[in-house]
């Protein structure tokens, strides 16, 4: 019976979430009989609307920059011993000559390797 | 607009500094914002405002045409942040009576109603202190900042279901949290 309780609740508390942050209609008849019937998920009910209402409210007061020119300032000054990074200008190779060279010394190792394979058959075949 | 940043970046990356001061003119409030709201303090946020836009300077070159500059420029934000915290230097003890009642005030519609830098931060260090790092900033940045998932997730490099579960942990810590230190709550709902 106890298990059957603590399931209804987390379920209740589920939808009480959605119900806050998302918006959505969670709410029926047999939600708010719980509710009634439930302290702990009343509690529950509340404390997360205080939190979103709390929440809403800091996220409309905006902290204010006092003095933003003497920043500004501040921020340029700090400036004058920095250079912004140049974009590298040393050899540039790109992706697809990368992929090209790749293939070329893999042909070469082939071709090297084909002779090397021709000459110990001439080899063997002296001998 | 799109087109203007993309000229003024490519200003930048020729080594002009007038084009950076716009740059920084146009985004410093935004920095600022993220900043202060990751480590909860108005100095160490123009600490990290100055860092990420050196950063910026430093490595305008490596910056990929193709992402939003904002995405980019929160990101090197987040990162300074973090090692903002990281460097150890925390904010003032919070005395938690005075931010429970600030909290209860907490009210948008009032036209008097002027909460200072510093009580922003207090009530955000008081609700977020003690999250794991990853849950901080997922928290800040999707419920307190509004960021969508998305751009928590191109901000964080995290994957979806990262970022969800995350931000799933990061609520109920909080709300436990909360649960624990407001009396007043209710006059809030």
């Amino acid at each position: 019976m106890r298990k059957e309780v603590d399931m209804n609740c987390n379920i209740v508390r589920e939808k009480i979430y959605k119900q806050v942050y998302t918006d959505t209609r969670e709410f029926d008849d047999e939600l708010m009989r719980h509710l009634n019937d439930c302290p702990a998920c009343n509690s529950y009910y509340k404390d997360c609307r205080s939190v979103k209402k709390i929440t809403s409210l800091l996220n409309q007061k905006q902290a204010v920059l006092n003095n933003p020119k003497k920043l500004t300032n501040d921020i340029l000054d700090s400036l004058n011993e920095i250079k912004p990074k140049k974009k590298s200008t040393g050899f540039y190779i790109s992706i697809n000559a990368k992929r090209f060279l790749a293939a070329a010394s893999v042909c070469l190792m082939i071709v090297f390797a084909y002779e090397q394979y021709v000459a110990m058959e001439k080899i063997i075949k002296l001998e | 607009m799109q087109q203007d940043i993309v000229n003024i970046i490519e200003e930048v990356k020729s080594g002009n500094k007038m084009a950076f001061k716009h740059l920084v003119e146009e985004h410093q409030q935004y920095a600022f914002n993220v900043a202060f709201r990751v480590v909860c303090n108005e100095e160490d946020a123009k600490d990290v405002v100055q860092d990420c836009f050196i950063k910026i300077w430093k490595n305008i070159n490596s910056f990929n045409a193709k992402l939003k500059f904002t995405t980019w420029m929160y990101k090197i934000v987040i990162n300074s942040a973090i090692d903002k915290l990281r460097s150890g230097k925390r904010a003032n003890m919070i005395n938690i009576d005075n931010v429970s009642e600030k909290l209860c005030h907490l009210d948008l519609n009032g036209p008097d109603v002027q909460i200072e830098n510093q009580e922003i931060g207090n009530i955000i260090s008081l609700i977020s202190d003690g999250l794991p790092e990853k849950q901080k900033l997922v928290f800040v940045l999707r419920d307190i900042q509004g960021f969508d998932s998305v751009e928590v997730q191109n901000i964080l490099d995290m994957h979806e279901t990262s970022v969800k579960s995350n931000l799933y942990n990061a609520r109920q810590f909080v709300r436990k949290k909360l649960s624990k230190l407001l009396a007043c709550e209710r006059r809030l709902i």
